[in-house]
């Protein structure tokens, strides 16, 4: 019967394990090859200095846009009923399983020179592609659903009894936003912002394609990275071993908010 | 109920098998016929018309495009295509020096030089090398890593010999260091920067280009050789041969590019 029960555990344990060990190997093997590796000396290389710096910079920049954008669209969503809204929330998700190189393409077709936007940007001077702000706005394209999806479920999980509550003793729309549902969803949004933050940090396809691969401009650490895996693979190495230890940061954080997988 | 179980059990020790069975010998056996081709990005526009032109002779030809230098690692890390043509020859022999490569075999296959591409219209006026230095130009130069952009240092370099501060212009107005020759073209092409420097052999029909001079341009040499660990040593010898001087070498030639240096 224990044999029976062990052989039981077997059909879930060994297929178990060759995934768990699929996952887990070229990471530790990559932190390895970075710890013993002496890559120390390359993280202080000027081109290793600018990506950091600038990946840091424009994914904070566009974490700030998502959030001053993509509180209301959550809310908004969450609040009221109207026509399109399923078609809203699509578009919304869209990104999440879009391809990023996808996304690149298509945002030169709205803001490359011969896009739709391109005659009225040239006539106000502005040109986007191959600037940072570029780079920003294909994270904020990428990330972005991040943070709605989850603001979305933050917001929707709140009692609708607190909310009928506050509306009966006079709360106004903005009140009620600040001082009900915002708190009582902070949680789920620092969780989606911090995850939209991350997905900002390792965003690649999206940036090579509309925004270019300049240094201290549009070469954010995932271009230096893909660069230096063709002239200085420890460059490559360090940073993936950076963002590597980033992303197990990020995981901590969303867990610490709550959203432990199987609570 | 205990059926079922068996089933899964059964299915576990298939896939297991299976599993073992991959390790101990491929699934697939080679196809004798089948010669597996690592190009490179200044070869990638005739790939196709290259793999077609092979099929003709009654075998197939396998291609992969991709950077000179990440084929080298990928040599080095035990990819094993049967015949690698590379687009820097530093890259070639180091992969001869390592026994990646047939050294013996090595052989330079075709010679190709720059050219200055421009969007359509030429917005930005455009009509010498020198002009990339001029105030407001949006250039795309290659990413310091390809070969291409050896080639492009070349050129700029000897333009700087005259005009002192030329490349360092150049670079001020460069947008981009993109990370392929096609990269550059199609992103010039459809307008978005004004100019960039490629490969002559890399521009379709109908695309607006400037020439740079024989004094200041610079050729790239391609060579080719069988790789040491060729599944199919045979035919990375046809395909070599096809590339040198059979109808491959006819292909190339019409598409522009140069018998190598004699």
């Amino acid at each position: 019967m224990s044999a029976a029960r062990a052989g039981d555990v077997a059909v879930f344990a060994l297929p178990a394990a060759v995934l768990l060990a699929l996952l887990a190997l070229p990471l530790v093997a990559l932190s390895g090859q970075a710890l013993g590796g002496g890559v120390g000396p390359q993280l202080g290389d000027p081109t290793v200095v600018a990506a950091v710096r600038l990946s840091l910079v424009t994914s904070t920049l566009s974490s700030l846009v998502v959030v001053v954008l993509g509180t209301p669209l959550a809310y908004v969503l969450v609040r009221w009923r109207f026509p399109g809204r399923t078609l809203v929330q699509l578009v919304v998700d869209l990104p999440v399983v879009l391809p990023p190189m996808v996304a690149g393409i298509a945002l030169l077709q709205v803001f490359g020179r011969r896009g739709w936007l391109g005659d009225a940007m040239a006539a106000a001077g502005v040109f986007l592609p191959f600037t940072t702000a570029a780079v920003v706005v294909a994270q904020v394209f990428v990330a972005g659903p991040f943070y709605v999806r989850a603001a979305r479920l933050g917001f929707a999980g709140v009692d609708p009894a607190v909310r009928e509550a506050a509306r009966v003793d006079g709360a106004s729309e903005l009140q009620l936003f600040g001082h009900i549902m915002v708190p009582v969803a902070r949680k789920a949004m620092l969780g989606g912002l911090v995850l939209a933050w991350a997905r900002a940090l390792g965003e690649f396809g999206a940036t090579i394609f509309f925004a270019g691969n300049r240094e201290g401009v549009t070469q954010t650490m995932p271009l230096a990275i893909f660069v230096g895996f063709e002239s200085d693979l420890t460059v490559a190495v360090g940073l993936s071993f950076l963002l590597l230890v980033v992303s197990v940061g990020v995981l901590a954080a969303v867990w610490l908010l709550g959203d432990r997988p199987g609570e | 109920m205990p059926l079922s179980r068996r089933a899964l059990l059964g299915t576990l020790a298939f896939v297991t098998l299976g599993g073992c069975a991959q390790t101990a010998a491929p699934l697939v056996e080679p196809v004798e016929t089948q010669v597996v081709v690592f190009l490179p990005g200044a070869l990638a526009s005739q790939a196709k018309p290259l793999a077609a032109a092979y099929a003709a002779t009654g075998a197939t030809a396998s291609t992969e495009v991709g950077h000179t230098p990440v084929q080298l690692e990928q040599l080095a890390q035990g990819a094993t295509p049967d015949v690698w043509v590379a687009a820097n020859p530093a890259n070639m022999a180091s992969a001869a020096a390592q026994g990646l490569v047939d050294a013996a075999g090595v052989t330079p296959l075709a010679r190709t030089k720059l050219v200055v591409v421009l969007a359509p219209g030429n917005p930005a006026g455009v009509t010498a090398l020198q002009d990339l230095a001029g105030d407001g130009v949006r250039v795309l130069l290659a990413a310091e890593t390809l070969p291409l952009w050896a080639v492009t240092a070349q050129t700029l370099g000897k333009v700087e010999a005259t005009r002192p501060g030329f490349t360092a212009a150049v670079l001020a107005n460069t947008r981009s260091r993109e990370l392929g020759v096609q990269p550059i073209v199609q992103k010039v092409t459809a307008g978005e920067a004004d100019a960039g420097i490629v490969f002559v052999t890399d521009i379709g029909p109908g695309v607006e280009t400037v020439a740079i001079p024989d004094a200041l341009n610079t050729e790239l040499t391609l060579s080719v050789a069988p790789v040491t660990a060729a599944k199919n040593p045979a035919g990375a010898r046809a395909f070599v041969t096809f590339l040198t001087e059979g109808a491959g070498w006819e292909l190339l030639a019409d598409a522009g590019y140069l018998p190598p240096a004699p």
